[in-house]
């Protein structure tokens, strides 16, 4: 039997640092191939592919990828794997490996946008910025956590990707760590979200009802309605947009509608 | 004003240039993998990306290189708070405040326009930013049917350098409007908000408050669903009576994430059985 071929450790840390260009050529027709493609040189130059199998090898990867900038490199650690299997075992074909990438790269992306985007980088922001406005640089400190979890977010999926292989699909799928993980990600981005709305937007009226000649007559609109449900307005206005975007009406055109009318409703008097 | 351009240039993603584009390619070139370039190279990635998320970072280092931390701390703030929520997803790219954090910044510092009249231009600025993002995003599909030939000519390095350089690219459509713009655009950008009656200027100025909603919108469009809408409305319950902040809403999330997700598994573990 020939001798098993392994990937050099040093390879493994070269597809490593390259899976940091994963969105260099990020492009309309097809997302992060290239990205993808980078990853794989080193590989390839340590299974030691030459003429048509790097051919073959290039062109097996430069198909339409995208998924999440860090989970994702938990795919390129599983198609390091891959590779290396197939060096070994010409069985595997150029459509187990892609088949496996379609169908990773949705969940991924998925669990990574509610995480990161949705959770964690809300609350880090959020605690930043208010820290940036109150003039502490403290604020910055905070904010470069985002880059802390940038590398410890790419760097543990892509050497468990590799170790584990494409067992670790099986593993993640009988576990349903996959659908618990996006299921709590979501839990919180949307009590986060909650907490957000009420403590960010803001928005109130000075507007005064029934006011006559008398002085101190009149009922203040926002008094009325924080007796009712404090915050009722900001509220008001997520639902607003969150009715405009499910209507598919595009985020630029909501923003331009948002700024017209804060101008209009500021000239008017109505809100404060 | 050319050397603070070149100043606010480095801040704008010229320093990632030196930093980490040039140890790329030098590993590359020789063809020699080492775990320091690997780390080093991925240390400057997270920089570059938290620089690219928290606008705070580059507002704030423009105040720094500029002479004034507290505008660049304020603006940086601020800015943050109007584009809390909006992200890539998929492939739609949303107006992005990177570049129009530094140059708000600088237009403040460098001709002390009021404040809250430049905050009127960071929503004009991002959208012009996502313009040239999609221009890119354009460029680079001939990159990528480029990439195809080096493919079929087994050119290895060509393929490498290619993706390594687009990803500069990334850098430079921040850099080179930065550095354009602080050079050349500065006065003009004064002008221009002198001439902004003042109504104008005022309502711009209070879409501060505003413009989180559609963020949040955004947010809530892809994470909501009927089965996790309960727990939006615990949140802001809990920060519309009691004050509660980010933090302590986090936290509050992970402790309902943890029972809801355990019940939830609980059953259908149960019901498997």
């Amino acid at each position: 039997m020939a001798e098993q071929k392994k990937i050099d450790e040093l390879a493994l840390y070269g597809a490593f640092w390259r899976n940091n260009n994963f969105a260099g050529n990020y492009n309309f027709e097809r997302l992060m191939a290239l990205g993808m493609t980078q990853v794989m040189i080193p590989i390839f130059r340590s299974l030691g592919y030459t003429g048509d199998k790097l051919k073959d090898g290039y062109k097996r990867h430069l198909v339409f990828y995208n998924t999440h900038p860090y989970f994702g490199s938990l795919i390129m650690g599983v198609m390091a794997a891959m590779e290396e299997a197939k060096a070994n075992d010409d069985s595997i074909t150029t459509e187990v490996i892609n088949d496996f990438k379609v169908a990773m790269m949705g969940p991924f992306a998925g669990v990574g946008d509610s995480f990161f985007w949705g959770t964690v980088h809300p609350i880090i922001l959020a605690i930043a910025a208010n820290l940036a406005i109150e003039g502490s640089f403290m604020g910055v400190v905070v904010a470069m956590l985002i880059g802390v979890l940038a590398v410890v977010g790419t760097y543990y999926p892509f050497f468990w990707g590799y170790k584990g292989g494409i067992g670790i699909v099986e593993q993640i799928r009988s576990s349903q760590l996959l659908e618990k993980f996006v299921l709590g990600a979501k839990v919180v981005a949307m009590t986060v979200a909650g907490v957000m709305v009420a403590s960010l937007i803001s928005l109130s009226t000075p507007v005064v009802l029934f006011q006559t000649e008398a002085e101190g007559s009149g009922v203040a609109l926002q008094g009325v309605l924080d007796s009712i449900l404090p915050k009722a307005l900001p509220l008001g206005l997520l639902f607003l947009v969150y009715f405009l975007l499910k209507k598919k009406v595009s985020p630029i055109l909501v923003m331009l509608i948002l700024m017209a009318m804060t101008v209009v409703l500021k000239v008017l008097g109505w809100i404060a | 004003m050319w050397k603070e351009a070149f100043l606010v240039a480095l801040v704008a993603g010229g320093w990632s240039i030196f930093l980490k584009t040039i140890p790329e390619i030098i590993v590359i070139l020789s063809k020699k993998e080492s775990k320091f370039a690997a780390w080093w190279i991925t240390i400057m990635r997270g920089i570059a990306d938290a620089g690219s998320y928290a606008y705070i970072i580059p507002a704030a280092i423009t105040g720094l290189v500029l002479g004034d931390l507290k505008t660049g701390l304020y603006v940086g703030g601020t800015v943050q708070l109007m584009f809390l929520g909006v992200f890539i997803v998929g492939a739609s790219i949303p107006p992005s405040p990177f570049l129009a954090s530094i140059l708000t910044t600088a237009l403040i510092i460098l001709t002390k326009a009021n404040i809250g009249e430049a905050l009127a231009l960071v929503v004009p600025l991002s959208v012009a930013s996502q313009l040239l993002t999609l221009a890119f995003m354009s460029l680079n599909v001939f990159f990528v049917h480029w990439a195809d030939r080096m493919a079929e000519n087994e050119n290895t390095v060509g393929l490498d350098l290619l993706n390594t350089l687009c990803g500069t690219g990334w850098h430079l459509v921040n850099v080179i409007p930065a550095f354009l713009g602080v050079g050349l655009g500065v006065e003009a950008a004064a002008k221009l908000l002198s001439v902004i009656p003042d109504w104008l200027s005022n309502g711009l100025g209070s879409t501060g408050g505003i413009l989180p909603a559609l963020g949040f919108g955004m947010l809530l469009l892809i994470i909501a669903s009927n089965e996790v809408w309960p727990f939006f409305f615990i949140g802001f319950l809990a920060a519309a009576y009691m004050k509660v902040n980010a933090l302590a809403g986090a936290i509050l999330g992970v402790c309902m994430a943890l029972v809801y997700v355990r019940l939830k598994f609980a059953n259908s573990e149960k019901s498997a059985k």
